[in-house]
């Protein structure tokens, strides 16, 4: 037999054919960067990929979409050549839930690391991450677990978010979350806690309405004293969501319809902070595309009835 | 203080026997009120377990279907107390699974599952893997032939090398969703060498003869292509070198090449 290298010489000009030179494909470069300002007055849904097809094929009039940041940390494939796509076409906003600013750890600066590839490569309208924990001690539970909420933890919040807006250069937004617990700890209100960490970090609110609802449900306190407590020019985004009730206490599943108490809230909200881009929420049970539309539709229809001089003020700008 | 509340609500939360935890410890950290603080530390408990164990169904679908979803939740519960979720990121949760399942008594009888569930992480790391421009045949223009065998070819980052000893290309594939044909597994071929490529966005999983397997591992292992060439005629003298490479270029499994000398422009 001949040795492997005489066969592997000359082999090259057999498979050196013009018509398998392919061209390049052209980079497609992000479009212009949305501000806060483009999504204003406007309503948006959270993209999932189940509804991928769907939403290319009608391409329906929303503000803005939503995703999970941390669901496009990949390197590349199927993910971010989606992503790519929508960007082209909506505003973006970066949902994270994984990021963890209320643990005690450290910053996980892979995870920063990675946001800001996303970041800077999607050019998003808002960044978001929630007001909790995920884990502790390197160990992480992959839930938004609560706060207890004390002075201890304001300063340390307040720390990681300043961290997070120095090292990616943008302003975020910090989301309230639903519970089911409340610390023996606490002594602030939670709705003075997250208007005291977005004073304070220069970070914007992601009022999530149903979770004020389910909290207050929860924890036995009047929703709308906390939607009265909540300065109107910090509110970057709304979130509605359904949830679900086991007889003993509220879930905050997003696998159902809005409920009508949560509408009714939503109204008050609106009058209280104007026209605040909201986003339909809809992760667990995903139905067809067209129930999360009609949910944008009615959430629009709200927002309609909200006087356009009532826009909140977005001006505030990065703390760092 | 507030780390000791953190480190004791998670340590709480994965406490093997949960009802010695949840009445000391939880009580002195949680409120009661209409629910007791151990009730409300078990709905997050609830959560966070059906979170983790999700994640691990959609990683490990083949998995759950060869051993059925009563014992699959039964084997991740005990991988999630044994393993730590090591990111905020879930995307990151489930890697040490195939060998959880080699180490697992549990599982003896199914002495292939490891390998089938490596496949399926395989899947998972190909389907994030980068992007990379298709192989540019220009840049092997300039090579003079005599330099051909030193040339190191390089392989697109999705792609993953599989031996075992047990058909899982076949395993994996009777037990997709879609698969309707009959489900017979001939158990007396002597294994499987397994590649895992994705060509744009599509992940291709394939048994390949053992030199090509050889041949690609060669590559990935940054030898030069006469080494490679040799590893793969060792094993089958009538290996096809020139039909693989350029099998392996027009699939996107071969992506670029390099002389030692410095990247080809
Ligand atoms: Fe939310």
């Amino acid at each position: 037999m001949p040795s492997p290298n005489t066969r592997a010489l000359g082999f090259l000009n057999l498979i050196y054919s013009a018509e398998m030179i392919e061209t390049q494909a052209a980079k497609t470069a992000t479009p212009p960067a949305f501000a806060i300002a483009d999504i204003a007055g406007t309503v948006g849904i959270g993209l999932r990929a189940p509804h991928y097809q769907a939403m290319l094929a009608q391409q329906p009039a929303l503000g803005f979409l939503e995703v999970h940041s941390e669901n496009f940390f990949g390197d590349g494939g199927q993910p971010l050549k989606y992503l790519r796509a929508f960007r082209a076409i909506y505003p973006m906003s970066l949902h994270g839930v994984g990021l963890s600013i209320g643990s005690t750890d450290k910053l996980n600066l892979n995870h920063l690391q990675k946001l800001k590839r996303l970041a800077d490569a999607i050019e998003p309208a808002l960044i978001s991450e929630h007001l909790c924990w995920v884990g502790v001690n390197g160990r992480f539970v992959n839930d938004l677990l609560p706060l207890p909420y004390t002075a201890e933890s304001l300063r340390h919040v307040i720390s990681h978010v300043t961290q997070v807006q120095d090292f990616l250069g943008r302003r975020i937004s910090v989301e309230n979350v639903s519970s089911y617990l409340e610390f023996v700890d606490s002594d602030i209100p939670e709705w003075a806690f997250i208007q005291e960490v977005s004073d304070r970090a220069g970070c914007g609110i992601l009022l999530d309405v149903n979770n004020i609802y389910v909290n207050a449900m929860n924890h036995g306190f009047d929703a709308k004293n906390y939607v009265d407590a909540i300065k109107p020019g910090s509110v970057t985004e709304i979130h509605l969501a359904g949830f679900q009730d086991t007889g003993e206490i509220l879930i905050d599943t997003h696998g159902d319809r809005i409920s009508s108490e949560v509408w009714a809230l939503y109204a008050y909200t609106l009058a209280r902070l104007g026209r605040v881009p909201t986003l339909i929420e809809w992760d667990s049970d995903l139905p067809a595309l067209d129930v999360l539309l009609d949910e944008a539709k009615r959430a629009g229809a709200i927002m309609q009835q909200v006087p356009a001089s009532l826009h909140p003020t977005q001006r505030r700008t990065h703390a760092a | 203080m507030l780390p000791d509340l953190q480190s004791q609500f998670v340590a709480s939360l994965f406490a093997q026997d949960a009802a010695v935890t949840d009445s000391a410890a939880v009580d002195a950290l949680v409120r009661g009120g209409k629910l007791s603080p151990s009730r409300r530390l078990a709905i997050y408990r609830h959560n966070v377990f059906t979170t983790l164990t999700g994640a691990l169904r959609d990683l490990y679908p083949v998995t759950e279907s060869i051993v059925g979803a009563p014992f699959f939740s039964h084997l991740a519960k005990q991988f999630i107390h044994a393993t730590p979720s090591p990111s905020g990121d879930l995307n990151m949760f489930g890697r040490e699974w195939p060998d959880f399942l080699a180490a697992c008594t549990d599982a003896d009888d199914l002495p292939y599952l490891h390998d089938v569930a490596a496949l399926e992480w395989a899947w998972h790391m190909a389907f994030h893997a980068a992007d990379r421009p298709r192989f540019d045949l220009l840049k092997l223009a300039s090579v003079p032939p005599e330099q051909h065998v030193a040339l190191r070819f390089t392989l697109h980052p999705s792609v993953l090398l599989i031996a075992s000893s047990f058909p899982i290309v076949r395993i994996w594939e009777v037990n997709q969703p879609d698969y309707v044909d009959e489900v017979a597994i001939n158990w007396e071929v002597p294994g499987d060498f397994v590649l895992v490529v994705r060509d744009d966005v599509e992940i291709k999983i394939q048994s390949v003869p053992r030199a090509n397997f050889e041949f690609l591992r060669a590559i990935q292992n940054d030898a030069s292509f006469d080494v490679a060439a040799e590893k793969a005629f060792e094993a089958d003298a009538d290996f096809d070198l020139q039909g693989t490479l350029l099998a392996a270029i027009q699939s996107n499994v071969i992506v670029d090449v390099r002389l030692d000398s410095g990247h080809l422009e």
